[in-house]
């Protein structure tokens, strides 16, 4: 099929208004989000829950390095049956009903979520009133058939080839693509579209689960002060060094034996 | 640059900070820059003790940023470079109060009471910290250190195993956990401090003379408590691994070498080497 022939005053009636429509309300959205922004109160409690974690799991990691006293007293710290730190966090309630309750987390949520996607959809629907019904460009690179819904939406042509596009995959492009514009224009704090959408797709720590491994592997572990290693060890280094050989070789005989 | 590196060079940050600040035109600052280089160059006139500078770079970050806590912040550590401590004690409140999570506040509210040579109260207030922030491994080892200047060092001892347990291939954490045990003397004590001393020497491949030095020491002392036990013969070693005089002997034959090797090439003072022998000699005879 021969290439089509599009029009130029379709470049310049109807691509470059959508970026340059685009660009326009990425940044009126940011300087609005710059001024509702309100510092998030910090849970202490919460921040507290995942400091233990990281300590508990680095206990555990290396808790040959310690003695046994000292490592009783913080396993006792962490599991004991009533004021261990890990049973104390599963009296608390699940953080997603928690985020429901609490009034300020949610109005902070509702804003954030609101100054992303209301002038998103606003433009998504300009885009798709105005410019529907016409091919705007075409794809450089060949795609399969299956993209068809998606970059053709509005032309009910089924036999035009799948690399002429339509404006709303014009939009598309533009709403992943002016990201690197802002970070350019707007300095490194600009909204992140593409990062609020993950992070509204995966859920905050889910405190309980990891407690409960964690206080699981504590529990279990049967420690052992190892570092008795370390006196044969120090013992040949020392040997050999006080003997003349270089550092390398004693390195090398202190390590043979295991 | 500086900053990215974490050092601490207040003299040329201060020369430069108050180039860039005083020809913002010539610097070609971008505004948000700007206010990071004023920041700095107040910690820099505080530590060149130009409190003057500081305060009229607090006066213009404050117009633009009336409620930071930053600049907050900055204020306490003027009023403490004045020696104002109560006052500088009390903005950090203030500031906790509004921003109970901030860490920095918290941990310039312990430099200050501990500056101001308010022990007990510093010590309360970082055990508060790290009660919350238990996975800083450098507020723990201040708060180590803070106990064995007291005396503390059973306390000690506790927070250099949290070092230890976070960052267990540095050897000089080993060797300070070492010098605490050492410290407090007990046999089980003296036992524990060998096997760290020991760790710390494997680490770093016997470059460590402290490390070496307690090796030595802890060794003789182990050796003496055996002979009132009353076993001449024997010294006594709970695990049977290695006998109790070999590391001890090992490690001060290589001190000895070692300053011997640097007297040779002019390294060390001349009669460093003959003290040095001596000291060991005792040390190994007794």
């Amino acid at each position: 099929m021969s290439t089509l022939r599009l029009d130029s005053d379709i470049r310049n009636w109807v691509l470059i208004p959508i970026t340059v429509a685009m660009f326009f309300v990425g940044i009126v959205r940011h300087n609005i989000g710059k001024l509702m922004h309100r510092d998030r109160k910090v849970d202490l409690k919460a921040l507290r829950e995942a400091q233990a974690v990281i300590r508990a799991e680095r206990l555990r990691n290396n808790s040959g390095y310690l003695q046994s006293a000292g490592f009783r007293m913080r396993k006792h710290f962490f599991c004991a049956p009533e004021t261990g730190v890990f049973n104390q966090a599963a009296k608390k309630a699940n953080p997603q009903a928690q985020m429901l309750s609490d009034p300020t987390m949610m109005t902070s949520m509702l804003t954030k979520n609101l100054n992303f996607i209301v002038p998103n959809m606003l433009t998504a629907g300009w885009v798709n009133f105005f410019f529907t019904g016409f091919v705007v460009g075409k794809v450089p690179f060949p795609l399969t058939q299956r993209f068809r819904g998606m970059l053709q939406r509005g032309i009910e042509l089924q036999s035009l080839d799948v690399t002429y596009i339509s404006s709303l995959s014009w939009y598309f492009l533009n709403f992943f693509g002016l990201r690197g514009v802002f970070n350019l224009c707007l300095g490194e704090n600009t909204l992140d579209d593409t990062q609020a959408m993950q992070q509204q797709m995966a859920m905050g720590m889910n405190t309980e689960k990891a407690f409960a491994s964690v206080k699981e592997n504590l529990d279990m572990l049967d420690h052992e002060f190892v570092l008795y290693v370390a006196e044969r060890r120090a013992e040949r280094l020392l040997r050999r060094l006080v003997s003349g050989a270089a550092v390398g070789e004693a390195r090398a005989f202190a390590n043979a034996e295991f | 640059m500086i900053d990215e590196h974490k050092l601490r060079r207040p003299d040329p940050v201060y020369r430069a900070a108050s180039l860039v600040v005083n020809n913002q035109k010539r610097a070609k600052l971008q505004k948000q820059d700007l206010y990071a280089f004023m920041e700095q160059l107040a910690v820099a006139a505080l530590d060149v003790n130009d409190v003057d500078t500081c305060d009229r770079t607090i006066d213009v970050l404050r117009e633009t940023f009336p409620s930071s806590s930053r600049v907050k912040r900055l204020e306490g550590m003027s009023l403490e470079a004045k020696g104002r401590v109560d006052d500088a004690v009390a903005v950090y409140g203030k500031v906790l109060e509004e921003f109970p999570s901030d860490q920095r506040a918290m941990k310039r509210r312990v430099a200050a009471l501990a500056s101001a040579g308010r022990d007990k109260e510093a010590i309360e207030a970082l055990a508060k910290y790290l009660d919350t922030f238990m996975a800083d491994t450098r507020a723990w080892e201040r708060l180590a250190g803070m106990y064995q200047e007291r005396g503390a060092y059973r306390q000690a001892v506790f927070c250099w195993e949290e070092v230890v347990a976070a960052e267990p291939s540095v050897h000089y954490h080993h060797r300070r956990l070492a010098e605490c045990l050492y410290t407090l003397g007990t046999e089980e004590d003296l036992r524990a401090a060998r096997k760290y001393y020991a760790a710390a020497v494997d680490m770093s491949n016997a470059s460590d003379v402290r490390a070496l030095y307690g090796l030595a020491l802890t060794d003789n002392r182990l050796t003496r408590k055996g002979k009132v036990k009353g076993n001449p013969d024997q010294p006594v070693d709970g695990d049977g691994q290695v006998p109790v005089t070999e590391l001890g002997q090992h490690a001060a034959g290589l001190l000895r070498k070692m300053y011997a090797a640097g007297e040779k090439i002019g390294a060390s003072k001349p009669g460093l080497c003959a003290i040095v022998e001596g000291q060991l000699k005792t040390l190994l005879d007794a």
